[in-house]
């Protein structure tokens, strides 16, 4: 080879290769931690990938997932044009359409169930990506319909209401401020959002202690922690509230921030004193003097900060849970200082960037004034309140039951079945309905089931507005054109809304047009930031003075006993107190001794939507379940074996990989895998009273060789 | 100057960002046939909360002395003087593996023809200024490639600091 051939092989940029650098966005996992991305180009297609030097999140290194860019976005079973169903739903046969005759079918599809059953018989859905949600809701009620429904029912809204149940708005960590005490409690950022995995480290080198306290032995309680704590799964409201009650007896509660801020600690003080350190032990399996240790760290610490994850909202106990947890932060008086909990805000799309856009309004404004409740809006009253969504977790209930009104279409982006417990029903309700849409980057079981089916293209093939904090926007241009006939989400919704006719000019006048709306109150130019392609900068806002008050409760202060519980208290049979109750399925029997444990992160996937690019599902090439090595020596399995996880809604084989990443008892699985998909096996009413969340962390289960 | 990989192990989780970023820089397709040049792991021993437990990734060590150059027959194998890196022609490669059965980390590798490939430290994004693919992309600067003569500057002090330390103490 001669040099220049040699610099080709090795994809170095340059006149002479041919190759050029383009910038754009990692959409692979949720936008919190979503990186910046240089895609090397060469003749119109992505030759490699690399991370954005620079870049606020990810500083030029990228995850396992986002160095995978080039697999994903040139999948097989990428949608290539608009479809339309042309055998029985869920068998596959389609024929491609054109665009406009897809929009003519979708605009007939959906006005004729509107005017049979009513706007809000039509269901608006979406599971990832999450940059055009804001577009999607927009749509639902543009449309008329109250039904707008995420995979939030089942990820990081649980978390929010938690926070503002308990403080009136959502908190963060003020890590960089140093704590002198870091409980990551379920956290394993070093695999689920590695930016803040990096300020894990950062913030150890600097000094600071970290206490782990998880069920599953991660790569955080590994590399980070100081002190590692493995309850059992489940347990941790147990726990919580025995550290509470010890750090309240030794004396280190902090009763001046108490009287001032909080409301309710009486009542809450009174529960506590019904929580022992005996029983903890019985019931957690953490070891007593562990549990007394983790109370003086937290009780004595100048500032701790006592961090909650999505995980422990993962739970039909999670809620409770969850409060008992944060609520350690103001027994100590942790909470709106430097280096403890400060309060936060979403500016655009999740994105917490320290300045206010008018996406709400965006959002909100064609909210249909008469429409009828939302899904979920009797059984879930907390999250409705709460929450600008329906909650999908009652959608299967709803149509089961037409009660109140009967669910007719669903018009879906990015929707997997395979998100549902109990995930059949959700492809059984397709099948029942009048019409479906789907849009999606690939077939997926659920496109499978639809009318139409649109293609969608990835972050790599079209413009982003992405604001990160503190204060800083960037503008993408695609950096290959759309594959196939792709167009992006909010063209296709903008196209929608135009073929139903709808009477929304902004929503009508397409991506640009709104995001200018959207960020009218900022002093920047988005069309010199989009010809920019780098990086820009907004002035934030004054970090508001969250103990200057007022607290967005309804007592105005931060609740130990939740208010907004207590007026369902006897309605719903919900506890006011951040109470431990057990979170299971179903009651221990012979049969069923184990624990099963769900959607724990591995490195090489999120969701679904990963399994199918062949880099990354050769890292971990059959679904695979840890089992503790003590199990399975008890069981005679040995590694790689076939076995059987088995629930009271059925089983699933998969391979066993021994490993003490399970505790002794419990049993870990991954989800989203087509031809082993977990939630199939979790029982679709296992919910959580408060939130609707479906328990996927906690399920009896046993582990079964399977035979040859 | 010559150059090396380190890998902190206090860092390293075994997430194989640097595996994938080595198979999209070498265009690696594991499912026809390609072994990665890059492989890591996970290594534990018992069934405790804190039993020994960790992270490791490997591929080619560029050893000083590297065993695979000597046990090549067609001299396929060779030490770049600039960067310290052992590289390779695979040309005249006869698909022996001597190389494979001289190395003590099973680095060579054999594509579909049978010749040898292995990874080469990424020397010509090394000599156009740029790092490694696997080093570039590791989200904990765990894995790294640096001057030797600086890494052994740092390890004498390192040694020198462990040692104050110790007379502190007394």
């Amino acid at each position: 080879m001669n040099t220049l051939e040699r610099m080709v092989k090795a994809k170095i940029p340059s006149d002479e290769t041919g190759i050029e650098i383009k910038r754009t966005i990692c959409d692979i996992c949720t936008p919190g931690p979503q990186c910046g991305v240089d895609a090397y180009i060469k003749d119109g297609l992505v030759i490699k990938v690399e991370g954005t030097a620079g870049f606020p999140t990810n500083n030029g290194a990228l995850c396992t997932k986002g160095a995978a860019n080039r697999q994903y976005i040139y999948r097989e079973d990428r949608i290539r044009t608009p479809m339309r169903r042309v055998g029985d739903r869920g068998d596959g046969k389609y024929e491609p359409i054109s665009w406009d005759d897809a929009f003519k079918a979708i605009a007939e599809g959906l006005n004729k169930t509107k005017s049979d059953y009513g706007a809000e018989s039509v269901v608006f859905m979406t599971g990832y990506p999450k940059w055009y949600r804001p577009w999607l809701e927009r749509l639902a009620y543009s449309f008329g319909s109250p039904n707008y429904i995420t995979e939030s029912s089942t990820c990081h809204r649980a978390e929010v209401m938690s926070w503002k149940l308990t403080y009136g708005v959502e908190m963060r960590p003020d890590i960089a401020g140093m704590p002198d005490l870091l409980v990551g409690w379920s956290c394993n950022p070093l695999v689920s959002a590695y930016p803040m995995g990096r300020n894990y480290y950062k913030y150890k080198e600097q000094g600071g202690k970290v206490v782990i306290i998880d069920p599953r032995r991660t790569p955080t309680a590994v590399q980070c922690a100081d002190m590692y704590i493995r309850p059992r799964v489940g347990t941790d409201g147990y726990l919580a509230n025995t550290v509470a009650r010890l750090i309240v007896e030794k004396g280190w509660a902090d009763m001046d921030f108490i009287e001032s801020y909080t409301h309710g600690f009486n009542e809450y003080k009174d529960m506590l004193m019904t929580y022992s350190v005996e029983e903890a032990e019985r019931i957690t399996g953490v070891a007593a003097e562990d549990i007394e240790e983790l109370a003086r760290l937290i009780g004595t610490a100048k500032k701790a900060v006592v961090i909650p994850s999505n995980g422990l909202s993962h739970h039909s106990n999670g809620i409770t849970t969850h409060r008992a947890v944060i609520c350690l932060n103001a027994l100590t008086g942790n909470v709106g200082k430097a280096g403890t909990f400060l309060p936060t805000f979403e500016t655009f799309v999740d994105m917490l960037a320290g300045f206010h856009t008018r996406e709400e309004e965006f959002r909100q404004e064609p909210f249909p004034k008469d429409a009828k409740p939302k899904i979920g809006s009797a059984k879930f009253p907390i999250w409705s309140e709460m929450v600008d969504e329906a909650q999908g977790m009652d959608l299967l209930r709803h149509w089961q039951t037409k009660d109140p009104y009967p669910i007719r279409a669903i018009y879906a982006h990015g929707v997997n079945n395979r998100m549902y417990p109990g995930s059949s029903l959700l492809l059984d309700m397709a099948k029942d309905m009048e019409f479906v849409v789907a849009t999606d980057i690939f077939w997926t079981d659920f496109c499978k089931h639809a009318d139409i089916v649109l293609p969608a293209c990835t972050s790599f093939e079209r413009s982003e507005v992405k604001c990160y904090n503190p204060g800083i926007i960037v503008y993408t241009s695609p950096t290959i054109e759309p594959l196939y006939e792709s167009l992006d989400d909010v063209e296709i919704i903008t196209r929608a809304a135009r073929a139903l006719n709808l009477d929304d000019e902004l929503l009508c006048a397409g991506y640009d047009a709104c995001v200018k709306y959207i960020y009218k109150d900022q002093d920047i130019d988005l069309d010199e930031v989009k010809a920019a392609g780098t990086l820009f900068k907004i002035p934030v806002d004054n970090p508001p003075d969250y103990l200057a008050g007022p607290i967005n409760t309804s007592s105005g202060k931060i609740e130990f006993y939740s208010e907004s519980i207590a007026k369902y208290k006897d309605s719903h049979g919900l506890n006011p107190l951040p109470a431990f109750e057990d979170g299971y399925d179903c009651p221990e029997t012979e049969d069923l001794d184990m624990a099963l444990i769900t959607g724990g992160r591995i490195t090489n996937a999120v969701h679904s939507r990963l399994h199918d690019v062949p880099w990354l599902r050769s890292l971990r090439p059959e679904p695979s379940a840890d089992i503790n090595p003590k199990d399975a020596e008890g069981l005679g399995i040995v590694q790689g074996d076939d076995i059987y996880i088995v629930t009271r809604k059925g089983r699933i084989k998969v391979k066993a990989n021994i490993s003490a990443i399970s505790a002794l008892g419990e049993v870990n699985f991954y989800h989203g895998y087509r031809e082993a998909n977990i939630n199939e096996i979790i029982p679709a009413d296992h919910l959580d009273p408060y939130s609707g969340f479906p328990g996927f962390k906690q399920i009896r289960c046993r582990v079964e060789k399977a035979e040859v | 100057m010559s150059k090396i990989f380190i890998l902190d192990t206090e860092k390293c989780i075994g997430c194989s960002s640097c595996a994938i970023a080595c198979m999209d820089q070498n265009d690696i397709e594991p499912y026809e046939g390609d072994i990665p040049f890059r492989v890591c792991f996970t290594v534990e021993q018992g069934s405790d909360k804190d039993s020994p437990f960790s992270y490791l990734t490997m591929a080619c060590m560029h050893c000083e002395d590297a065993p695979c150059i000597n046990s090549c027959p067609a001299g396929c194998l060779s030490k770049d003087m600039d960067t310290g890196f052992t590289v390779f022609d695979n040309n005249n490669c006869i698909g022996c593996h001597s190389c494979a059965m001289a190395c003590p980390f099973a680095a060579p590798c054999f594509d579909k023809d049978g010749k040898m490939v292995k990874c080469d430290g990424c020397i010509d994004r090394v000599r156009a200024g740029l790092e490694p693919a696997c080093v570039r992309v590791c989200p904990y600067d765990a894995l790294q490639l640096v001057a030797k003569e600086d890494y052994e500057k740092e390890q004498k002090y390192k040694k020198a600091k462990i040692l104050a330390y110790m007379a502190f103490d007394k």
